[in-house]
């Protein structure tokens, strides 16, 4: 009998520089000291069966990240929460927990979108050229990968930008793994050649629901 | 001090400089301010289980802060440099240079550049004799810290031995006032254990040493780094100081006596360690685990308490017989790490020289119960250079490999086995019973290594072996007087860091620091006359060197002494230490 969870969590601060594979670990290790009755693979190597649902860029923040979590016994979505949060590192906090529903997608595979902030230090004419992009048939940019640089369209990939302010936007991006989009690319193409550098925070992360979004 | 987030986006692995670790220590207010400076990179100086005892200990003391540097990477180093950003702490990112203490543990002789870089990175002069009384009080200590004259000309003071004995550093900060850094240092320089290098006027500086590791301060956590460190685990310290006498160990001499810890203490240990750590894995430490009177007992308590919390167990396998096979079975990945042995020479003779108790026989029987158990994997420690070594003992490596092969054919293995063989140099160190041996030359340890890669034939026997160069810098630092320092400080102004990171260390670099220096690297290497003082003669580790020079005598016998356990051999720490026989226990 499994009991599968869908975990919430806040990854703010200086701790936006700990990276994925780390995060797992300190997540799993949250687990421990928390007494989360956590499942365990079976086999050879037995690991904890906890999963993120997207890797979040290095150096960026979030308040709408997702872990899903199998247990070995019922508790409280509540429990599950509070146990974790009396046991993560700083800049780490459970935010909401839900018993997942039979037969529902894992986090990973039901990603679809990810909504982000931008937050610029300088940018003159912001919205112009958020219009600009947005009016473009096409938006292309150079996509590095680890091999090779390729060309790419991300027009895509942008379901929906909104200037905030001077210097900040939201913007709901292609996530997942049937189309991805990692906002550090599209601030490039917003910004071009200027060297505008930005700060990035993660505010949600959504599956498929009917013709639109709804949050994992 | 705020790090802007720019340079953090800009070097590799960030997490290094961030701190806000689960069970890091936060404080206000605290009137004196210690940094514990760990002179490698983060991955390196978290895995240090004397910093998590030291970092727990201070902090203790309400008025006192201990905080946390370690040697920021060259990309992180470069981007300070150019921004004019002074090293800072982990836990409140203050700049080194407001605070009271600036503590440097010394593990091995080629982090004494990064010693250096760290005080400059902190706006500190490096010499003692520059700083003012606006400067932090820079102190060292740790295994180096033995043969201080090297160091001696950049740490204010050093304390030799362990730091959170009853006589240990709480006596310092006792003493401590802000303002007068002279005043102060007369103050502490009688203390035991303490060598103030600029007044000191003769007389022997004793190392100071917990007597009942029950009693002593032990951390009931430890700091859970943000990023893998290189051992990331539980650290369970079942004993200090070893009864074995290798007379190779620099480690196995200066932490004498052996102090065992008690089986319910360990337990006890462990259970709060894995709760407020939330570690997978539990390590019993120690210079030889499995010399621990209550091993298999104390190996199966554990095994059975948390077999069921999913925590493993790690021990090294210095030892194998059916018991620790049977243990071993239990424990995770253990089949695939595979068993590991130090013979540390390829020949009987020459492990009874060293002092190395343990025969090929052992080794073989070992191995045979391993690979009957479903083992295939086996690494091996050697050295080479050991006193009276000749090619035959090297040669003997390769025999020892083969015969290992041999052992797994005959017992019917069927999957491919794999036999590692490692090969360090050796490296003569104070305070053991070689301290006056010369050391081979880098082109002596070359040939030798050639010798021993045309020896193995076998595919199944992977041969790797160290940069000898390297272990030569080591070999003249250990054994360094105060001019040496000069040396140190030269290097480092041509760029040397890192130096025990084979990408970074350069052997040229050094050759030229030390001519500059108007010094030789083979005046260090080279031999010592027996009836002359050694520079760090004024320490006493409180084995005698009378004791020293009979092992010396009986290595050159080929004859061996006894493990502590099973008869005193004399060698004068359990009567330093008014010990009454605790070190025969082990």
């Amino acid at each position: 009998m499994a009991f599968k969870y869908r975990l919430k969590f806040a990854k703010l601060g200086l701790v936006k520089f700990v990276g994925h594979l780390d995060l797992l670990k300190a997540l799993e290790r949250a687990v421990m000291r928390g007494r989360v009755p956590v499942a365990f693979s079976h086999g050879f190597n037995r690991h904890q069966l906890i999963t993120i649902a997207q890797p979040l860029p290095l150096g960026m923040e979030s308040v709408g990240e997702y872990a899903d979590i199998e247990l070995a016994r019922q508790i409280t979505p509540e429990e599950l929460a509070e146990r974790l949060n009396a046991a993560m590192p700083s800049g780490l906090r459970a935010l909401a927990a839900r018993q997942l529903a039979p037969g529902e997608k894992n986090a990973a595979a039901a990603t679809a979108a990810a909504e982000y902030e931008i937050m610029f230090e300088d940018f003159s004419g912001l919205q112009e050229r958020v219009n600009e992009l947005l009016a473009a048939e096409q938006v292309i940019v150079q996509k590095k990968s680890k091999r090779q640089e390729r060309q790419a369209d991300i027009r895509p990939d942008i379901f929906k930008i909104e200037v905030l302010d001077a210097r900040r936007l939201r913007a709901l991006l292609a996530a997942g793994s049937s189309g991805n989009l990692s906002p550090r690319v599209l601030a490039e193409a917003l910004a071009r050649e200027n060297d505008w550098s930005a700060r990035y925070r993660r505010l949600e992360m959504f599956g498929k629901r009917g013709g639109g979004f709804e949050a994992l | 001090m705020e790090i802007p987030e720019k340079i953090l986006m800009s070097v590799e692995k960030p997490a290094r400089y961030i701190g806000g670790e689960v069970n890091a220590v936060e404080k206000r207010n605290a009137a004196i301010r210690f940094a514990f400076c760990f002179p490698d990179v983060y991955e390196v100086g978290m895995s240090h289980l004397g910093l998590q005892i030291l970092y727990y200990f201070i902090n203790q003391r309400a008025d006192t802060y201990c905080e946390r540097a370690f040697a920021p990477w060259r990309d992180m180093e470069g981007v300070m440099r150019r921004q004019g950003i002074p090293l800072f702490s982990l836990e409140t990112k203050e700049p080194l240079c407001n605070f009271d203490f600036i503590g440097f543990t010394l593990q091995y002789e080629l982090c004494y550049t990064n010693v250096l870089n760290m005080l400059d990175l902190s706006g500190i002069p490096i010499y003692s004799r520059a700083r003012t009384n606006r400067h932090p009080i820079i102190c060292a200590g740790g295994p180096c810290a033995y043969n201080p004259e090297p160091m001696a000309d950049f740490v204010d003071f050093f304390f030799i031995g362990e730091g959170e004995a009853e006589q240990g550093l709480d006596a310092v900060f006792d003493r401590y006032a802000k303002g007068n850094r002279r005043e102060f240092l007369e103050k502490i320089k009688d203390l035991p254990g303490i060598y103030v290098p600029s007044c000191h006027t003769g007389g022997t500086v004793k190392k100071v040493i917990v007597r009942d590791m029950d009693k002593a301060f032990t951390p009931d956590r430890q700091i859970v780094p943000v990023i893998e460190a290189v051992h990331d685990r539980a650290m369970l310290e079942v004993f200090r100081g070893c009864g074995r006498g290798c007379r190779f160990c620099q480690a196995g001499f200066v932490c004498r006596p052996a102090r065992e810890r008690s089986p319910d203490a360990l337990r006890n240990q462990a259970e709060t360690l894995i709760a407020r750590t939330g570690y997978e894995e539990i390590s019993l430490l120690s210079l030889s685990t499995g010399d621990y009177t209550g091993f298999q007992p104390l190996a199966q308590v554990l095994l059975d308490r948390f077999a069921g919390d999913n925590v493993n167990l790690s021990l090294p396998s210095t030892r194998v017989d059916a018991f620790t096979l049977r243990i071993m079975e239990k424990i995770q990945g253990a089949r695939k790490s595979g068993l590991t042995f130090a013979p540390e020479a390829g020949t009987q003779r020459l492990r009874d020289v060293i002092n190395k108790g343990i025969t090929e026989e052992e080794i073989l029987n070992g191995c045979g119960l391993a690979f009957e158990g479903g083992w295939s994997h086996v690494k091996l420690y050697f050295m080479i250079g050991l006193p009276t070594e000749t090619d035959e003992d090297i040669l003997g490596i390769a025999d020892l490999a083969e015969k290992i092969l041999g052992v797994y054919y005959k017992r019917g293995g069927k999957r491919q086995p794999n036999v590692s063989v490692s090969v360090s140099s050796f490296v003569p160190k104070p305070f053991t019973p070689f301290q006056w041996e010369a050391q081979n030359s880098c082109e002596e340890f070359s040939r030798k290594q050639q010798l021993l890669k045309r020896a193995i034939k076998n595919k199944r026997i992977k041969y790797t072996y160290h940069d000898s160069r390297m272990s030569v810098i080591e070999g003249a630092l250990a054994r360094g007087d105060r001019r040496a320092g000069q040396a140190v400080a030269r290097v480092w102004e041509l760029g040397a860091r890192f130096d025990s990171w084979s990408e970074f260390f350069s052997y040229e670099l050094w050759e030229r620091a030390f001519t500059e220096s108007g010094l030789a690297i083979e005046e260090y290497t080279g031999g010592r006359d027996i009836s002359r003082p050694l520079p760090w003669a004024f320490i006493s580790t409180g084995v005698s060197e009378e004791f020293l020079r009979s092992e010396r005598r009986l290595a050159y016998e080929g004859a061996v002494t006894r493990n502590c356990g099973e008869s005193c051999a004399g060698c004068g720490a359990d009567a330093a230490f008014d010990a009454g026989g605790i070190c025969r226990g082990v």
